[in-house]
């Protein structure tokens, strides 16, 4: 009778309920057990019996594909977009909402619609690239980064309410102990913020982890390929390799499957607050 | 704030709005070119001297691409975030876990994942045709122009479907639990407290969803652009004005390519997507408000 | 705040710092996998040249860098290539930048000219030589190496912007020796005595007769216009501008004939070809299960690479009838691998430096050696390739071939794509309609488009 919120809840409902949520577990971890499975198999065991599970272990499939890939060369690139942008994204929409939350700025409500507009209107695209064209930053890891930066609505409004809670008292008494405001954004506020920047950063970090469309437009040359770019080029390339490019994609997807792991919490916590709010 | 406000504004706000001005430019991505303002020749160009059938056909991709994603996708995920926050049932956490994942893999390896899925003649669902139904000499999928379109929107559907979930969840979280407890009490059934408690009660977070869903599939060309490139006719609005803009296949109406980098082009096709976009929405939103009110 | 603002401006100054660091590194781009010869020295007389992925070129070009580094110890050049779907794109942008120095092209053809310019944009290259970006080469000494017809075909407005390397063959197919020899067939002459050898490789029914890249569309439809080749001949170019203007409808017998020999054609693809890759064909091909690959020359050192062992042949599809002089059917042929040079390039000297030793004879012809699909526009080469030189009987009188000829009015229906000559909509491989009903609508939607720019122009 503890539990009495969940009503009666008979037994074949139960059992429907177990059902239904497992035929979709299958539908999502199918697919990715076959890629997993096919990224295991040599060449040949895979033409014999594509659907099979494997036989030949063949695990020298993710070397190689590292190598035709050329993964060595993008991976670095990809970590560096990737911390630098999450990095610069976070202070810039953290010192955004502060002030936000805080209404030390004027009209702090309009400013809400100003982020907000942001999630409706065209990309822009277009101009973007004429700017990036014309600053000379095309096909430039700087050009590449500025772009990626992104201060979104959904950070900004997370960061605002999440800060709106942090006790006020604190500002004040940094006035009186001479903190200067950028010390005192990085020493307290950071800290008490962590969880809120644990959730944006990871989202953040996955979306320039996994762009491809900005590193399509932007980035010609190979020296500046990030490695989902180089993803889709080997898969251009080698079309019918599929151990091999099985075992690509999981490459590409092993460090985000990992933050995935770990950060579970923070992402979707950060997911949820952001749907609720926006 | 002021560098984050900046950057804000010169990288997201003045774009965008910039987009309407080119759009009666016929500014090109080739280096140095001339350009001029050339009116509403953009737009005639698209309405006027594209082939008819082939713009309502594209457009009316686009739309089926917008709806089906919504509807499917949202029923989906209002149903799994209903039993996931079902407290008898065990490894709820899990099982959210595993539906998210595809939006953590990102769009390139989901592309890659599908065309390996769909791949002929060693693919699975090439075999699961061939050898379980039994069909002779089963199509290539993604290079077929009838299921190519059916197979792309599936991979959106299956990629974002635990997003939606997940944003459900949090709706449904933030119900109290005697407001259940007294329904239960009254001896309502699971149907009945379905539509007469929950719905009701996330109303607000099934409009958002709504509104997530419509905005996102109607822009969204990444799946199509990694899936098929935008041939066999999958080709919406969205993967156009990128195809046309930044070059490749999908950019006219009926999957050719346009030479040059056309921005100006591009940006009217843009504008004509902003519009649509802003239409459906506010359409959807006086839906969703009708829905309320008369449920209420 | 005021504070905040100063230091993170400063911040962001010192990221920005730090990054174009990295960024001046890398500037001069250069080709993935290979590691950027020596950085300080080279910068002053690097020449970027830019090309699209084709392994057996790009690899020849790398290796070239050396050699050309030792006869022209000043420059060095560093090779970029882009992925085919990409090439272009990257091309614009990188000449937008001013950062390469030699692009690659095909063939210029099919430019804006009076009859066509109510309906048709011009070409890219056209537009770039318009806008003056690339340079004259007509009176550069290197040009005279070339063969007087491959500088004609490349001509625009009477000057040479490109140096055609080489040409293609690409109306024929690659048959295996061994299954020819062992069900008795011989290459045909006819169309007939192709459609027959056709049906006895179907009836012995142990191999595929015939597989192509058709999951990526363009290795299908360019069949299309290599039937079209064979069947018309240098009428090509008439029967391509009437269809354009509309004096020659799709419908016409004529047209009807080609739309049936297409119809044809596709009755004798392996089952699923729709879904067969093209990276795929060359392994498919040298596996030994298909007897014939309908491919472009270009594709015979994929094939060697394969199975070095594979003896196969390279045919021209048949016209409708034998030819009247007596000369075996012909191959038509486009122009692959024109080099240009970029008008804003910053080593103009090197770049042209590059063009001359490139066309020396013994590079010349260590090029189409290695490179093994390409064959000459310079006159007099011998080559040590057997395959190439196989191809010497069809390339005696060779046409230009019908990819070159057929246009496609602005905003042209999805039915008139490939000039209203696509495979894909035949109900033999799956699509919705017959071959005369695809005749039907591809002229449909040219009427429609014509109409079209008619009424935008008429305004």
């Amino acid at each position: 009778m503890k539990d009495r919120s969940q009503g009666i809840a008979s037994a074949p409902f139960r059992a429907a309920c177990y059902l239904l949520v497992a035929v979709f577990l299958a539908v999502y971890l199918l697919p990715l057990f076959f890629a997993f499975n096919t990224s295991i198999k040599s060449a040949q065991d895979y033409l014999n019996n594509p659907a099979g599970l494997t036989k030949s272990w063949a695990f020298s499939n993710y070397l190689v594909a590292w190598r035709r890939a050329s993964f060595g060369n993008y991976i670095f690139n990809s970590i560096l977009y990737t911390s630098v942008c999450t990095v610069a994204s976070l202070l810039l929409s953290l010192f955004i909402a502060f002030p936000i939350a805080r209404r030390y700025v004027p009209f702090a409500g309009l400013w809400y619609y100003l982020f907000l507009c942001g999630l409706f209107l065209p990309s822009g695209a277009i101009p973007l690239f004429q700017i990036v064209l014309n600053l000379g930053l095309y096909d430039t890891k700087l050009g590449y980064m500025l772009i990626m930066t992104g201060v979104n609505a959904t950070s900004v409004f997370f960061f605002t309410g999440y800060l709106k809670s942090l006790p006020r008292d604190m500002d004040e008494a940094a006035v009186i102990d001479g903190c200067g405001y950028l010390r005192y954004m990085l020493r307290c506020v950071v800290p008490l913020a962590k969880p809120a920047i644990a959730s944006m950063g990871l989202l953040t970090m996955i979306g320039v982890w996994n762009d491809i469309v900005s590193s399509t437009i932007y980035l010609t040359s190979e020296t500046n390929y990030n490695i989902t770019r180089g993803l889709f080029v080997f898969s251009g390339q080698y079309q019918n390799d599929w151990t091999l490019m099985a075992a690509a994609l999981f490459i590409v997807a092993a460090p985000l499957i990992v933050l995935y792991l770990f950060g579970q919490r923070y992402i979707v916590d950060g997911i949820m607050a952001g749907g609720v709010k926006g | 704030m002021l560098p984050g406000v900046l950057h804000y504004l010169i990288f997201r706000l003045l774009p965008s709005i910039t987009t309407a001005v080119l759009s009666f430019t016929d500014i090109s991505g080739i280096p140095g070119a001339a350009w001029s303002w050339i009116g509403w020749d953009n737009y005639r160009e698209f309405f006027v001297l594209q082939n008819a059938r082939d713009l309502r056909n594209a457009l009316g991709r686009t739309a089926i691409y917008a709806l089906t994603v919504t509807l499917v996708q949202n029923a989906i995920a209002l149903v799994m975030a209903v039993l996931l926050n079902k407290r008898f049932l065990r490894g709820r956490n899990l099982y959210r876990a595993v539906y998210f994942m595809p939006e953590i893999l990102g769009v390139t390896v989901v592309a890659t994942i599908w065309k390996l899925l769909f791949s002929t003649p060693t693919g699975p669902v090439f075999l699961f045709m061939r050898d379980v139904l039994g069909i002779q000499n089963p199509p290539a999928i993604l290079s077929s122009f009838e299921y190519a379109f059916p197979a792309v929107i599936a991979a959106q559907i299956w990629m974002h479907m635990g997003y939606s979930l997940v944003i459900f969840l949090a709706g449904l979280q933030n119900i109290p639990g005697e407001i259940y407890e007294a329904a239960y009490i009254d001896g309502a059934g699971e149907w009945q407290v379905f539509w007469c408690v929950t719905l009701p009660m996330i109303w607000s977070t099934v409009t958002v969803n709504t509104l997530l869903a419509i905005i996102g599939s109607l822009q969204s060309f990444e799946l199509i652009m990694t899936i098929t490139g935008g041939q066999f006719n999958t080709s919406t609005l969205g993967m156009m004005v990128f195809a046309t803009a930044f070059g490749g296949r999908g950019a006219t109406a009926g999957g050719g390519s346009i030479s040059g980098l056309r921005q100006g082009y591009a940006a009217a096709q843009s504008m004509v997507l902003f519009a649509a976009v802003l239409v459906v929405t506010a359409i959807s939103q006086i839906i969703m408000t009708r829905l309320e009110r008369d449920s209420a | 705040m005021r504070n905040a603002k100063k230091a993170l401006c400063g911040l962001l100054a010192l990221l920005i710092l730090a990054l174009a660091g990295c960024a001046c590194d890398q500037g001069g781009v250069t080709g993935g996998t290979k590691a950027p010869e020596g950085g300080g020295q080279a910068a002053e007389g690097s020449v970027q040249l830019l090309t699209w992925a084709n392994a057996p070129t790009v690899n020849f070009l790398r290796a070239l860098a050396e050699s050309f580094h030792q006869s022209y110890p000043s420059y060095t050049l560093q090779v970029t290539d882009a992925p085919q779907s990409e090439h272009d794109q990257v091309m614009q942008t990188r000449l937008s930048a001013g950062n390469v120095d030699i692009v690659s092209f095909q063939q210029f053809s099919k430019p804006q000219e009076d009859w066509n310019a109510a309906a048709m944009d011009k070409p890219l290259w056209q537009q770039y030589i318009d806008e003056g970006l690339l340079l004259d080469l007509s009176q550069e000494a290197f040009m005279a190496r070339f063969t007087q017809s491959a500088k004609q075909d490349n001509a625009y407005n009477g000057k040479n912007y490109s140096m055609p390397t080489s040409t293609v063959a690409y109306n024929g197919l690659f048959y295996n020796k061994a299954i020819f020899e062992e069900l008795n067939l011989s290459v045909p002459t006819t169309w007939d005595a192709f459609i027959e050898l056709c049906q006895a490789i179907r009836d012995d029914g142990r191999y595929a007769v015939i597989t192509c890249g058709a999951a990526d569309q363009w290795p299908l439809n360019m069949f299309a216009t290599g039937i079209m080749t064979s069947l018309y001949g240098q009428e090509s170019e008439t029967i391509g501008q009437g269809l354009f203007t509309g004096e020659i409808k799709h419908t016409d017998p004529q047209i009807l004939e080609l739309y049936a020999m297409m119809d044809q054609f596709a009755s004798f693809l392996e089952p699923g070809v729709t879904g067969v890759a093209y990276s795929d064909v060359p392994g498919r091909f040298a596996s030994g299960k298909v007897a014939m690959l309908a491919d472009g020359s270009w594709q015979a050192p994929t094939i060697d690479a394969a199975n070095p062992d594979f003896a196969y042949g390279y045919f021209p599809i048949p016209g409708k009838t034998a030819r009247e002089d007596g000369l075996p059917p012909q191959f038509g042929i486009k122009y692959d691998l024109a080099f240009a040079v970029a008008a804003n390039a910053k080593n103009k000297e090197g770049a042209l430096a590059f063009l001359d030793y490139f066309s020396t004879k013994e590079v010349y012809t260590d090029f189409l050696n290695a490179v093994g699909g390409f064959t000459p526009t310079q006159p007099d080469i011998t080559l040590d390739n057997a395959f190439l030189n196989s191809l010497a009987p069809g390339l005696q009188k060779p046409y230009v071939h019908a990819e070159h000829r057929l246009y496609s009015p602005k905003g042209v229906g999805e039915y008139g794509g490939n000039g209203g000559f696509s495979f894909f909509y035949l109900k033999t491989l799956g699509g919705p309609f017959t071959y005369e009903e695809l005749a039907q609508r591809a002229e449909e939607d040219f009427e429609t488009a014509r109409k079209a720019a008619a009424s935008l122009t008429g305004r």
